[in-house]
């Protein structure tokens, strides 16, 4: 057994940290991600690293070679993904990463290149339109309505936490094209809404933690070419990527960087040094190591396993649950050690840029977004205890 | 024993509850989000009614109520996650005040209840370092920087501790002085802090030595108490919301409090809730009984470890069976999330007074 990444990994996460920290993480995008609105991306900076990025060859690296990219494994991907979220770039991992491929698989040939090559370059980003407001965790009973009409298709509907859709350039949508309510999960198409089409609206909603959207369809036509998929074939496409998402969403450097962090201020602020000979300060410091060193060995072993063409279904949703869950544990942890700093969003008290008051906010977020935790304990039941449903 | 509110105890919680129920819509709200969420004009409606000097003693024109009833009254506050600071200006800082010096309460309270003035207090910081030195016999001149003060930017007065030949001393400052510059700290709450920074300030002597050391023993255990109580207020509210929209949301052709899994965890935010209650309902006690004692300093220090436990708990699980509904800045739970975080991180956290507790029960003679 090696429980570890080998030496060729281990170059490659070197070159992804340098990378990373070096080329993406400049101060002026620094900058331009401390601005509220613009905290997941969609500023200039923002588009120039995508594009930067997309040249660099990082958002081909992970694609399989016959869709066009370079063809990397799950190990590697993971890393890179890992690595970016560590710094706090904001990594297009839905788009690039999961949804990218499904399109490049099942898009129609009119449209497949054009697409394939703008996500690719760094010039297209794909919000998903799933979630509507009837429609959260019962996505199957989704409303929002595609209904042909010769060549084309009339789009009417409503969808609720389109992350992103203020900057993406096309929806990732899910409508219903059969209305019958017994077809459900059988009634359901992807198509691709280009974000300036007729009929299209976006408004932000702010939530505790992040800027998302609501978007609404209204009269919504689109041609047949920009539909993915069979008609009524949606529901594989959309279970098949949710996996990925569930991983992403607590992979090691994105939970690790509170701990990181917090960890080297203590070292190396002497204002806040003393606090490392309290003894309640190293039990939570431990704590965090604990759980961490776990989560980042769960996080490569899942890698591994669809490196070595296994579904991991049971091991993602239990890391999923597992990673969210440490989440919101270490968030109150290392806030605890910081003090009343961790609570300041704004002024010079401020304690490391603001990441433990951001944490509290966004942390709730990882234990019922990519499927409710109770969802995921469902699935360890049933698919991996053998528990009757 | 008896568990129940005496009918005084209902008259405030009653009156309380009116005035804070028509302020506290959603949309009142969403007005102070961005401003400190400091609503004056509910400050005024309950100073005008009286609540400001509910355990201000008549002479200074309050109404002469016990710590008991003023607990009540933040209980209801924090049901309604009011955008008033009760807890800075009428415990940390008043009720303090008053315990110690019938002098300088005489001078500032009376303002103090009528709503047209601000007091706070930075007695629980580790971070701040003043240093003092002597101008007359009961004024000092105060230097140096403080951490956090909580309503820091809009307080008229504060009380502080400094350092005066080597011996703690309390006094309270004019911060609207000129020798002292403020400096704006948004807290996640919106609310308004400051640090503080004093050129010379002086500041009037409240108490020194030992007698400093037993007014920052009570600060502690008044603060921790009267943070639990307010704590039980949001709880119970964060509850109740949790459970009213899980009752009406359907998922799978289901209300989604159907699901055992979410049953289950609504009822452990309500054993959460019963603890952080009882803990809550103990030090209350115990400080009546006699507010110099080890139980009292043990009880309080119970009540802070279940504020910071429940709190944690509670925000998290009814942030999650809300779904993204629970985290919409136009759905009200959020102001209480944060109002929680605010009270985990405020006195002493769950981790450093379980830390406390400890070396007290190794003090203990067996
Ligand atoms: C910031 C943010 C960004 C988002 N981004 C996107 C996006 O880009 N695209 C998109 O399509 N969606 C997005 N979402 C939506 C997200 O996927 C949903 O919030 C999630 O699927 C849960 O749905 P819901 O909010 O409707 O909650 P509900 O489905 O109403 O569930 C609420 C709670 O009920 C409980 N529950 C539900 N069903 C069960 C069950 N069967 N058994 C036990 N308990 C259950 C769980 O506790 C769950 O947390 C986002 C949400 C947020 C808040």
């Amino acid at each position: 057994m090696i429980v570890d990444l080998n030496e060729e990994q281990k170059a490659f996460q070197a070159s992804v940290r340098d990378y990373m920290k070096n080329v993406m993480m400049t101060d002026d995008f620094k900058a331009e991600l401390d601005t509220p609105d613009l905290s997941h991306g969609g500023g200039p900076v923002y588009w120039e690293k995508m594009r930067q990025l997309g040249q660099d060859g990082w958002i081909r690296l992970s694609w399989p070679k016959e869709l066009g990219g370079a063809g990397a494994d799950p190990v590697q991907q993971y890393i890179l993904v890992d690595e970016a979220k560590r710094v706090g770039f904001p990594w297009p991992s839905l788009s690039a990463n999961s949804i990218g491929p499904v399109l490049a698989r099942h898009a129609q040939d009119a449209i497949r290149d054009k697409v394939v090559n703008e996500i690719l370059n760094g010039e297209a980003y794909l919000a998903i339109g799933y979630s509507e407001p009837e429609a959260g965790s019962d996505l199957a009973s989704l409303k929002t309505r595609a209904e042909r009409d010769g060549d084309d298709w009339v789009i009417n509907g409503q969808k609720i936490w389109t992350s992103c859709a203020n900057f993406a350039q096309y929806i990732w949508l899910a409508a219903r094209t059969d209305p019958d309510p017994k077809s459900r999960h059988r009634g359901i198409t992807i198509f691709l809404v280009p974000t300036d089409s007729e009929g299209f609206s976006c408004t932000l909603i702010e939530t505790l933690g992040v800027l998302t959207t609501a978007t609404y369809y209204d009269q919504v036509r689109i041609p047949d070419r920009y539909r993915v998929g069979e008609v009524n074939g949606g529901w594989p496409l959309i279970t098949g990527q949710l996996n990925i998402e569930r991983l992403a969403l607590v992979n090691y450097g994105h939970v690790a960087k509170l701990y990181d962090q917090t960890l080297s201020l203590l070292q190396s602020d002497p204002n806040f040094s003393p606090l490392l000979e309290e003894s309640w300060v190293q039990d939570s410091l431990a704590y965090a190591h604990s759980r961490l060193e776990v989560l980042k060995t769960l996080c490569l072993k899942a890698a591994w396993k669809m490196e070595q063409g296994e579904s991991g279904m049971v091991e993602a949703s239990a890391t999923k649950v597992y990673g969210s869950e440490v989440y919101i544990e270490l968030g109150r942890r290392m806030s605890e050690i910081l003090g009343a700093a961790a609570n300041v969003a704004q002024g010079s008290s401020m304690v490391l840029n603001g990441i433990a008051e951001k944490w509290y906010r966004k942390g709730t977020v990882h234990t019922f977004g990519g499927g409710a935790n109770e969802l995921q304990r469902t699935i360890v039941a049933n698919a991996g205890l053998g528990l009757p449903r | 024993m008896n568990f129940s509110l005496s009918e005084t105890q209902q008259q405030a919680q009653e009156l309380a509850t009116q005035i804070l129920s028509d302020a506290t819509s959603p949309a009142q709200l969403a007005q102070f989000d961005k401003t400190g969420y400091f609503d004056r004009s509910l400050w005024q409606s309950l100073a005008d009614a009286g609540l400001l000097g509910i355990a201000i003693g008549e002479e200074h024109g309050g109404m002469g109520l016990d710590f008991e009833t003023l607990c009540v009254f933040l209980e209801a506050a924090g049901q309604h996650a009011a955008p008033v600071p009760l807890l800075s200006v009428l415990v940390d800082g008043a009720l303090l005040l008053q315990a110690f010096s019938p002098v300088i309460s005489a001078s500032i309270l009376p303002s103090i209840v009528s709503g047209e003035k601000l007091l706070t207090s930075d007695l629980q910081s580790n971070v701040s370092v003043f240093t003092a030195q002597e101008s007359n016999e009961s004024e000092v001149l105060l230097n140096g920087k403080s951490g956090i003060v909580a309503l820091g930017n809009d307080a008229d007065f504060c009380l502080l501790k400094a350092e005066l030949n080597q011996q703690t001393i309390i006094v309270l400052a004019d911060l609207t002085q000129s020798q002292c510059s403020r400096e704006l700290q948004v807290l996640t709450t919106g609310e308004h802090a400051a640090t503080l920074t004093l050129d010379n300030l002086p500041a009037r002597l409240i108490a020194s030595g030992t007698e400093a050391e037993a007014f920052l023993s009570l600060a502690t255990r008044y603060s921790q108490t009267a943070g639990a109580a307010y704590a039980v207020g949001i709880a119970e509210s964060m509850i109740k919301q949790a459970s009213t929209y899980t009752a009406d949301r359907k998922q799978f052709g289901k209300a989604i409090g159907s699901f055992q899994a979410v049953q289950q965890q609504l009822a452990n935010t309500y054993i959460d809730k019963q603890c952080l209650r009882a803990a809550s309902e103990k030090a209350i006690y115990e400080l009546s009984l006699d507010d110099t004692s080890d139980s009292s300093r043990e009880a309080a220090l119970i009540a802070n470890i279940w504020l910071g436990d429940a709190l944690h708990n509670i925000s998290h699980t009814t942030q999650h069976v809300h779904g993204g509904m629970g985290v919409d800045r136009d759905y009200g739970l959020f102001r209480y999330c944060t109002a929680a975080r605010d009270l985990e991180l405020r006195y002493s956290s769950s981790a450093r007074a379980i830390s406390e507790l400890g070396s007290l029960i190794r003090a203990r003679q067996p």
